[in-house]
């Protein structure tokens, strides 16, 4: 996008005056805080507490699986680690992440003072401390936490313990407070926008981000509505899930994909938001093909309705039906490439430069593009059926998950962080942590690809000898991928705490509103007066 | 759309527009998480 601003009377001095808060301090600011700012930073900061805690259990993971047979957990724990790892990096720390975006640079972006619905969006957030609380009590609970896989599949969700019920009460949570941010962005983005700024002059992120939230409106209460007939399956004598009393566990699969394919592109479409952001702003060109960029993200998420089978092509379903979710898959390849040549296009004689931000985003397209064929691959129904189930399909997510969407946050967080902050962090060590994350992760998850071939299967904690070596060399790497991310941590706290003061437009290339139009830091309250967008 | 609304001495008329913006999406999301259980609970 290229918004051309009217300079007159709007100018970062007229925006001065409400560069702090007022009413509480100490704990109780953030606990009462109704302002967009302060929201953002704690989705943020939470999402990588979640980080941490759903890294450490990765690591439990790796750690179990470095050899063959049993050495540090036993079966259960392992299986109740891969779901808990599963459920606390998608809802607990990549969602959040992303929502944090949102709350920061959505209203700075198309010039509104704030978020449409401010006190729900402080109630948006402080749901999930305790949606996360309650997942990590179910450890502590007769029985632990639930076993059963991320997916929550029926009927083993119908046969666990305690745990069980707190998942889904954080499930419940969780969905409410994503619901509600969703209803704050979407009618922040429609009926707040400064006079002038047409959605089709707003910057790429708060396109996907709409986008986004309208398909988080329509897929959340489905996963909803599938947890609660896991509820009443367990509690109230119904038998929806349940085969003993009629019910079909197979339903609880069409159910839960349903929300679930939506779910991939909720994470990942507010990534291409953000790479949407810095790739022209490193290149010091606008963003080539704007308009199909916004008809490809809509595309993707009309699209990613009618996939959610092609999770499920081994349960026995007909082969008219493996072939229609087939197609459906393979098409929407189509409107990512139209992305993906978009970004290669922008890049295409630009004034390229390679800042901490520009490296995580080439980092996203090569890594993210890789993902992205593996899925091409898994979208067959003929190969899915030999691959499903096994180490190659959790390489292909993890390159969509990890390199697609956690690196793109890292790449967000430098390339806003002097606007949030007014300070910059250390290039070098940023750089730094780039190289580190790129390589750690490629020996973890590249090397899935193999012992998936080879057919090993995913949420085991032995396995056979022949699949040692690649499990110590992906082990090797998780380690390193993880005490890389205590890199990132310093790197932050260090620009927080002694950080050379950024400029008010730190990237020469950036050229929405926050970047033209406020100084770093940008103040409390921005734009109480609305910028006026030719 | 008159975008802006928001701002100054027309908050008010914004606020009804984003009350009722709000509604209308939060009644949709309401309506597909009863739908789907009322669909497999009744229709079977």
């Amino acid at each position: 996008m290229s918004a051309v601003l009217d300079e007159h009377g709007h100018g970062k001095d007229g925006d001065h005056h409400g560069d702090h808060h007022h009413g509480y301090g100490g704990l109780m600011r953030w606990v009462t805080t109704t302002n967009h700012k302060d929201i953002g930073s704690m989705y943020l900061w939470f999402s990588f507490a979640m980080f941490m805690v759903g890294g450490v259990m990765a690591l439990v993971i790796r750690a179990e699986l470095f050899s063959p047979g049993l050495q540090i957990v036993n079966p259960e724990f392992f299986n109740q680690m891969t779901t808990m790892h599963g459920l606390i990096m998608v809802f607990g720390a990549i969602m959040p992440a992303f929502v944090g975006f949102a709350n920061w640079l959505i209203p700075m972006q198309i010039g509104a003072p704030d978020m449409a619905f401010a006190r729900m969006n402080n109630w948006s957030f402080w749901i999930l401390p305790f949606a996360g609380t309650l997942l990590i009590m179910s450890f502590f609970v007769p029985g632990g936490a639930p076993g059963v896989g991320w997916t929550m599949y029926a009927p083993l969700t119908v046969q666990m313990g305690m745990g069980m019920d707190l998942t889904i009460f954080a499930i419940h949570l969780l969905g409410m407070s994503s619901i509600m941010g969703s209803i704050n962005i979407v009618t922040t983005i429609l009926n707040m926008r400064a006079p002038g700024m047409t959605l089709m002059k707003m910057p790429l992120f708060c396109w996907t981000w709409l986008i986004t939230a309208y398909l988080l409106i329509a897929s959340m209460p489905v996963l909803a509505g599938a947890v609660t007939m896991t509820l009443t399956d367990r509690h109230f004598g119904t038998s929806f899930f349940n085969a003993a009393g009629g019910g079909d566990p197979v339903l609880y699969q069409h159910i839960f994909w349903f929300f679930g394919h939506p779910e991939v592109y909720i994470i990942i479409l507010p990534a291409f938001g953000v790479v949407s952001q810095i790739l022209p702003a490193f290149s010091r060109k606008p963003l080539f093909g704007y308009a199909s960029m916004v008809y490809a993200t809509a595309s993707i998420a009309i699209l990613s309705f009618i996939v959610w089978a092609h999770h499920m092509y081994t349960v026995g379903m007909p082969v008219t039906g493996q072939l229609f979710f087939m197609y459906a898959t393979t098409l929407i390849a189509v409107p990512t490439a139209a992305k993906i040549f978009n970004w290669l296009a922008t890049m295409w004689r630009g004034s390229l430069t390679f800042e901490t931000p520009m490296l995580f985003a080439l980092g996203f397209l090569f890594l993210f593009t890789m993902g992205g064929f593996s899925g091409l691959v898994l979208s067959l129904a003929a190969v899915d059926i030999q691959l499903h189930d096994t180490y190659y399909v959790v390489a292909h997510f993890h390159y969509v998950m990890v390199a697609g969407a956690l690196f793109t946050a890292f790449g967000g967080v430098y390339f806003w962080f002097p606007k949030w902050t007014g300070k910059m962090y250390d290039e070098t060590l940023g750089k730094w942590h780039f190289w580190l994350s790129m390589i750690f992760f490629n020996i973890t998850f590249f090397v899935q690809h193999f012992s998936g071939l080879a057919g090993m299967p995913r949420r085991i904690p032995d396995y056979p000898l022949i699949f040692e070596t690649w499990n110590k060399i992906s082990s090797i790497g998780a380690f390193g991928f993880g005490l890389s991310q205590l890199l990132f941590l310093y790197i932050i706290l260090k620009a927080l705490s002694s950080g050379e003061k950024a400029a008010d437009k730190q990237w020469e290339g950036a050229d929405s509103l926050e970047w033209t139009h406020l100084p770093s830091p940008a103040p409390y309250h921005s734009f109480e007066t609305p910028p006026v967008v030719k | 759309m008159s975008a802006g609304l928001a701002h100054g001495a027309q908050a008010r008329p914004a606020m009804n527009r984003n009350t009722r913006t709000g509604l209308v999406l939060a009644a949709i999301a309401l309506a597909f998480f009863l739908a789907i259980i009322a669909k497999y609970w009744l229709i079977r």
